[in-house]
């Protein structure tokens, strides 16, 4: 009750613009006024500076939350369809107490069984195929097509593969996609914010923690953004980068003629820098931080193909005004001109 | 375990599916969320939750609960997306505090600050709907507020209420769980 008063006095408007970064000068003295009366004041309005420049910055995140969907790719990987939906919702043990003993043995035994097939044995549950660190793994599909997998990757196929889809779940990693064209069940890739569509082809897609990049081999694909239905189609010779945490495609650029390497990976455009410093140490093997973590958002097209670590760096530092420093092997980049 | 927690928990033991998918979808956001501070990767994140309520729902009756069952979950789905992620090694932020020992009370505050957020992402989602866009406008698109206005085909002034509004809301957001948390501590002291 006695924080209502100061609650209303509070200079809403000026403190709105203020952390917006949109104030006018009666709005400014007006805070100042404010924030000067008392340290709680100003301790308050740190507080919602705060809140609306960190807390927020995930609510994208949030909003792409879908407790339905996950919930549906939770039924999917237990393999439970239709009925086993049904049969989640009503499975208790309780009636089994007022049975009598030698029945309740037997249909408890069943019951445990029947549970035990329908949630492990189900034919046609979801397929996991996944590779350890430095592990390589062929797979071949009923229809034909194949999944080179990379090390570190992980693949989940529907369980009516081939039956009413040809649908594939790329969780992590990279892999390698050899398919068929079958112009009835198109195959699909899905990485959860966007998908592939193969048009007969040969492809491969990395999915990396920020971005999935798609090359093609051979053929052509659509790049589909799941969330609006955004497209690119990429012929045979072109790569494409979907960078998932600012929702966006990159520019489309030739790949090499072959499988993806890592010199042609050195080409950057329009690429956020976090993007960038992942790809740099995945290729150099150097470790690299940013000072300020909000340097990650800021774009750069290069292409440094061919460049040492050194000279790729120093590029990227006078292209975007940093500086780097070394630090007991780590480079540390840094905003030139601090404040 | 409070009761409400404890009856949920007996009922996910016992295989009570209304129940279970109850649960899970009042709390994926959450746990996602979560899940998303390590990993970055939606598609991950939405695996590693359902890593952990598939093995409640098999596991159930062998798994023990001392504190709540909210707070178990949550420390299961930091310690598989820290893994997941020393595994990939390949986000630079995440890569950042791993550099730090996950200590208790470094768990603590993730998990804490994380309820803050979804308190707060949940008053935004409750907000008007003119005002929710407004405020998505200037907060992530980072527009001046004459530019809102003149996009809308709506008044400064109008535009300054929305963002007043939405800051106040956000606001008592906060005020509720400092307040919520100030009663725990001071239950646990």
């Amino acid at each position: 009750m006695d924080s209502q008063p100061t609650y209303d006095q509070m200079p809403w408007d000026a403190i709105a613009a203020s952390i917006q970064g949109d104030l006018s000068t009666e709005e400014e003295m007006e805070l100042q006024q404010w924030l000067s009366l008392t340290p709680v004041n100003r301790s308050r309005y740190e507080e919602l500076q705060r809140i609306w420049q960190e807390e927020l910055g995930d609510y994208t995140l949030y909003r792409q939350a879908d407790e339905r969907a996950g919930w549906q790719s939770f039924l999917d990987r237990m393999g439970i369809g239709e009925t086993g939906r049904q049969n989640l919702k009503v499975i208790r043990l309780s009636f089994l107490r007022s049975m009598k003993r030698w029945v309740s043995v037997a249909a408890l035994f069943l019951l445990v069984a029947g549970i035990g097939y329908w949630l492990w044995w189900e034919p046609g549950a979801a397929t996991v195929y996944e590779t350890a660190n430095n592990e390589q793994k062929r797979i071949s599909l009923p229809d034909g097509s194949a999944i080179s997998l990379e090390p570190v990757t992980r693949v989940r196929l529907s369980k009516d593969y081939n039956r009413t889809n040809r649908t594939v779940v790329l969780v992590e990693g990279e892999a390698f996609f050899e398919v068929p064209h079958q112009l009835q069940m198109p195959f699909t890739v899905n990485m959860g914010v966007a998908s592939v569509k193969d048009i007969g082809t040969s492809f491969t897609i990395q999915k990396m923690s920020d971005s999935i990049r798609v090359t093609v081999l051979q053929g052509r694909v659509a790049f589909i953004k799941n969330s609006t239905g955004e497209t690119r189609q990429l012929p045979a010779g072109m790569a494409l980068s979907f960078y998932t945490r600012e929702d966006r495609f990159g520019e489309i650029s030739a790949a090499n003629t072959g499988s993806e390497n890592d010199q042609n990976r050195l080409r950057f455009d329009d690429a956020p820098l976090g993007y960038v410093i992942t790809t740099l140490q995945s290729i150099y093997g150097k470790q690299i931080v940013l000072e300020d973590s909000s340097l990650a958002q800021k774009k750069i097209t290069a292409h440094l193909t061919g460049e040492s670590f050194e000279n790729a760096v120093k590029v990227i530092c006078s292209s975007l005004g940093l500086r780097c420093e070394e630090k007991n092997g780590t480079y540390i980049l840094k905003s030139a001109n601090p404040g | 375990m409070n009761p409400q927690e404890a009856s949920t928990w007996n009922c996910i033991q016992q295989k009570n599916g209304a129940v279970f998918e109850q649960y899970y979808k009042e709390n994926y956001k959450t746990f996602f969320l979560m899940a998303s501070k390590y990993l970055k990767d939606p598609l991950q994140a939405q695996e590693i939750v359902n890593d952990i309520f598939i093995k409640l729902w098999q596991d159930g009756e062998r798994i023990q609960i001392e504190s709540s069952l909210k707070s178990y979950i949550y420390r299961s789905v930091i310690n598989r997306s820290i893994n997941a992620n020393n595994k990939l090694q390949k986000d630079l932020q995440n890569q950042k505090e791993h550099s730090y020992q996950f200590e208790e009370a470094v768990v603590l505050r993730h998990i804490e600050d994380n309820e803050l957020r979804v308190r707060l992402f949940k008053a935004i989602d409750q907000l008007p709907t003119q005002c929710q866009t407004v405020f998505s406008m200037s907060r992530f698109e980072g527009l001046k507020q004459q530019e809102i206005a003149d996009k809308l085909g709506i008044s400064l002034k109008t535009v300054k209420n929305h963002i007043t509004y939405a800051l106040k809301q956000l606001n008592k957001a906060l005020g509720d769980y400092l307040f919520l948390l100030a009663i725990l501590i001071k239950k646990i002291f």
